[in-house]
């Protein structure tokens, strides 16, 4: 029962008995100009590497016919810029110097994003392993059969085309078969640049190896080469 | 104990005015430290973080899952994109990031010039990310119409079809890649090509929605910062912002690769 006070030192606060904020200085880490220059070069030199390494997979496949398997493509792509987001974490947005309960919220973060993707992942790879009469209940999605008069004129292509196919169709209607095949030469496959050459090995209908799929689970007809009936794409299921 | 009454009343700053803000501030009156403020106000941004990570996450599951089911898709739609602008872009927000670390050094150095240099150039590559975003990828494939300025403009066959004061010049056959219902692009040669203008426009316009959030906030420091708010010992909306925009620098880093270099 007793209340007496314990003497305490000059100074001290009751409210703050750890002088956590005492006076006024932080005694915050001030990066130095040095370190943040030089991430912000390795930052850029990485930067190039990553697209240095797209374009010599372009040049391997069109020069030597060479595909590397995507999987060298993806890994490489995605360490390198795994290794820039560390650089950025740590440096730019000071983890470490800071707090480490901050880095534990991230990483934990983190953690729960590779849990959402490592579970999408591994079950859209294994579903060869489920029964054969289970495969045929999965459907191919993203087509839809919807109706395509949203601006109130009559559609002339039916409604339960498939969205790639219609909007083929729909151009060929307009401007007649031979100006669509003039057009079309223009867009070759797709590119920004019409004079780029595409490796032949990876042609729209040729394709690198497919990964990650079951074989023959989604099998669609050659897109290139089918007749763009109403009954091409999508209006199947 | 002459700081109770600072509390006990709520105000944050020194009773007497005399110097500039920043110096005569001391904390919210419901912490105990200047330095128990800072830290609750940046473990809270982490958490906010944490949870923009997460609605990106659901971004990158949607690429990954569709890019796994329709390869050829996706390899298609990253030949539609150019990776001279998204490498600029990448390089752009790189600078930024860089600009960004600097003010809140500048900051705690007291260089109030510097910093305010530093938050300015911060958002004007902001500003220029958006902007090329908007004129040299996003409109000429939604619609067809290339800025007159353009370098992709001269492979194609010009329609002589032009908008806004000649300024835009438009392609038959190049837009309407667009994704889901949208679609309009006659040339596609996979079925699924609109599942990648799905994921493609969802993921950069939502990052580029982030950079517009993080110029705002980085505009407010800065007029803040006029008013003298931010010094060397309190300087807690500089570092929050930074952290914000070092998050979309974040997410632009994996983006970039995603949609731009994996073939």
């Amino acid at each position: 029962m007793n209340h007496a006070h314990t003497p305490q030192p000059a100074g001290f606060d009751e409210l703050d008995p750890h002088a956590s904020g005492h006076g006024h200085s932080h005694g915050h880490h001030i990066i130095s100009g040095f370190t943040l220059r030089a991430i912000l070069i390795i930052l850029l030199l990485l930067t190039i590497l990553t697209v240095g390494q797209a374009q010599l997979e372009q040049y391997i496949s069109t020069a030597f016919e060479l595909n590397l398997p995507r999987w060298v493509n993806i890994a490489v792509v995605m360490a390198i810029a795994v290794v820039k987001g560390c650089l950025v974490a740590l440096f730019f947005m000071g983890l470490k110097y800071d707090n480490p309960m901050n880095s534990v919220i991230l990483c934990f973060t983190l953690f729960g994003v590779g849990l959402f993707l490592g579970f999408s992942m591994s079950d859209l790879a294994s579903r060869g392993m489920i029964y054969e009469f289970k495969k045929g209940e999965i459907l191919k999605g993203g087509l839809g059969n919807i109706s395509r008069t949203m601006n109130g004129e009559p559609d002339p292509v039916p409604a339960n085309t498939g969205i790639v196919a219609h909007a083929r169709q729909k151009k060929m209607e307009e401007i007649g078969p031979e100006a669509y095949e003039k057009l079309a030469a223009q867009f070759a496959h797709g590119g920004h640049d019409a004079t780029h050459q595409y490796p032949p090995g990876s042609t729209a209908s040729r394709s690198r190896p497919r990964t990650g799929l079951t074989e023959g689970l989604f099998e669609t007809a050659n897109p290139a080469s089918a007749k763009p009936t109403p009954e091409s794409h999508g209006g199947g299921h | 104990m002459t700081t109770l009454d600072v509390r006990q009343h709520g105000q944050p700053y020194d009773a007497p005015p005399s110097g500039p803000l920043w110096s005569r501030y001391k904390h919210a009156h419901h912490y105990r430290s200047a330095e128990e403020e800072f830290d609750a106000v940046k473990l809270g941004m982490w958490l906010f973080l944490a949870t923009e990570v997460l609605l990106f996450a659901g971004l990158f599951c949607a690429y990954a899952v569709f890019r796994m089911l329709y390869p050829q898709a996706f390899y298609n739609g990253s030949h539609y994109l150019d990776w001279k602008w998204g490498g600029f872009n990448t390089v752009i927000l790189l600078i930024s990031s860089y600009t960004m670390a600097m003010s809140i050094r500048n900051c705690q150095r007291g260089e109030f010039r510097r910093m305010r240099l530093n938050l300015a150039f911060t958002i004007f590559c902001g500003a220029l990310f958006v902007l090329i975003k908007l004129v040299f990828e996003y409109t000429p494939k939604w619609s067809g119409y290339f800025f007159v300025l353009d370098p992709a403009l001269h492979h194609y066959a010009d329609s002589g079809k032009t908008a806004l004061f000649g300024l835009f010049h438009y392609v038959d056959g190049y837009g309407g890649k667009r994704p889901g219902m949208w679609f309009n692009y006659a040339f596609a040669s996979d079925p699924y090509e609109p599942l990648w203008w799905g994921v493609y426009y969802s993921a950069t316009s939502i990052h580029a929605l982030h950079v517009l959030i993080g110029m705002t906030l980085i505009g407010r420091v800065l007029l803040r910062s006029f008013k003298g708010h931010y010094g060397p010992s309190h300087y807690t909306a500089v570092e929050i912002s930074g952290l914000y925009w070092h998050l979309v620098d974040l997410i632009w880093i994996f983006l970039f690769p995603l949609l731009y270099l994996i073939h």
